[in-house]
């Protein structure tokens, strides 16, 4: 769907104005960006749809205070990020930080991982606990420093740097793990 | 793989991903978005109908205000002449008028205290005069002792209950003419808006002086003027 028919400042005057038309317009061009950006913190697609939601409706309640520092998909992507990490500290239980048996620093010895899409990797971090997911995204994806994601979460620096490189040890363990068992399957 | 590489592959794949959401999902955003303007119309129609609805309501349960006025101005033309023709009577007259009145029926007490003053032309007083003092004459002695309760107490009472009614027809008398004009006034003009609408109901089933609520409708925003709901009462005209 990339029918363009209005450009960006168009759609921001149009949304400025409250115009319904102009706001389905921009939905329709920003949607499936960030849908993409809801998917990687949420555990699944329903999860993701209701940030979805959420955040578009806060778009374009705050559109008028957009003062066009930064793209405007910048914007609308930070107010999606921002929607998913207040869901998760809504519902926090914590750091939900499982246990898992000595997978830290597991040589994945001659694993090609660059063969790896999108759709994969989406479904190996859809997976990790929530606090992981967090601060991988948070870090990994956004650009976050390990200061920033301790103040925004409310954890230490030091707890952001350990849940990352646990979160970065769990997928690479996982990766290896769903591959082996596609490899299996089809050499079986 | 070192980390570094690893971080940066989860980049490169994220960076421009898309994923289409479901095909209804801007439909729920646009209903979310909707309510907003159709509620403050909503609310202000809502409000309306309630106010027309609690109007008739409380018509319906006091329908009787305006008997009582009535009554009131009957009592209080009796009370006055009560009033007027008791302070000069001397004690002998009381006196008599009292067991007179001790010797009839309870319910027509206040008759002959009324008629036998009022009426009085300086010969039906003689008149009743002498009829009278036969009653008293007549009275054995045992009644006597009831007499200065009865003195104490009647008079009492009455002007008692002659302030009290005298009370409520000042306050009557002073505001009617004003309650009036101002419901009459309202009436001819028409009904042009919501206001109007209002005290042109109010008008037709709140026949109190203070009305359960009235609107200025003067300029177009129709605006507050008053309300009584009995223990709440509210008035921007200051009262006289």
């Amino acid at each position: 769907m990339k029918l363009t028919q209005y450009s960006i400042d168009e759609l921001l005057e149009g949304c400025k104005a409250g115009n319904r038309k102009m706001q389905e317009a921009l939905y329709k061009q920003t949607a499936a960006k960030m849908m993409a950006v809801c998917m990687r913190y949420a555990k699944n697609r329903m999860e993701a749809e209701d940030t979805l939601q959420v955040g578009y409706i806060k778009v374009f309640q705050k559109v008028k205070e957009y003062r066009g520092d930064g793209s405007f998909e910048g914007w609308i992507r930070r107010i999606m990020v921002n929607t998913a990490i207040e869901s998760y500290r809504k519902n926090l239980k914590a750091m939900n930080v499982v246990p898992i048996e000595d997978a830290y620093e597991q040589p994945a010895t001659g694993f090609d991982f660059s063969r790896l899409g999108m759709q994969d990797l989406m479904k190996v971090i859809q997976k990790l606990a929530d606090g992981y997911r967090l601060v991988f995204n948070m870090y990994i994806i956004e650009g976050y420093s390990h200061k920033e994601i301790a103040e925004t979460l409310g954890i230490s620096e030091g707890a952001s740097k350990s849940q990352l490189s646990r979160a970065r040890a769990i997928l690479k363990e996982e990766i290896i793990r769903m591959e082996g068992i596609n490899y299996a399957t089809h050499a079986g | 793989m070192q980390d570094k590489e690893f971080d940066q592959l989860f980049k490169d794949r994220f960076e421009e991903a898309e994923v289409q959401p479901s095909a209804n999902l801007w439909g729920n955003i646009a209903e979310q978005l909707e309510p907003k303007r159709k509620h403050a119309a909503l609310v202000y129609w809502w409000s309306v109908a309630a106010v027309i609805l609690m109007t008739v309501g409380i018509g319906l349960l006091t329908p009787k205000t305006e008997k009582i006025r009535l009554q009131s101005k009957g009592e209080i033309a009796a009370a006055e002449v009560v009033l007027k023709d008791t302070v000069p009577v001397s004690a002998d007259q009381i006196l008599i008028s009292s067991v007179a009145a001790a010797d009839q029926d309870t319910a027509n007490i206040s008759t002959p205290l009324v008629i036998a003053p009022r009426y009085d032309a300086a010969e039906e007083k003689n008149n009743l005069f002498a009829v009278q003092p036969n009653t008293v004459d007549s009275r054995p002695d045992i009644k006597k002792p009831e007499v200065p309760a009865a003195e104490n107490a009647e008079p009492e009472n009455k002007t008692v209950a002659v302030n009290e009614v005298m009370i409520a027809s000042a306050d009557l008398s002073d505001n009617d003419p004003e309650a009036l004009t101002a419901s009459s006034s309202q009436e001819h003009r028409g009904i042009r808006n919501v206001g109007d609408l209002v005290n042109f109901v109010v008008n037709k089933v709140d026949k109190r002086e203070n009305k359960i609520v009235q609107f200025d409708t003067d300029d177009d925003n129709s605006s507050l003027v008053s309300l009584n709901l009995g223990i709440i009462r509210f008035s921007k005209r200051s009262n006289k």
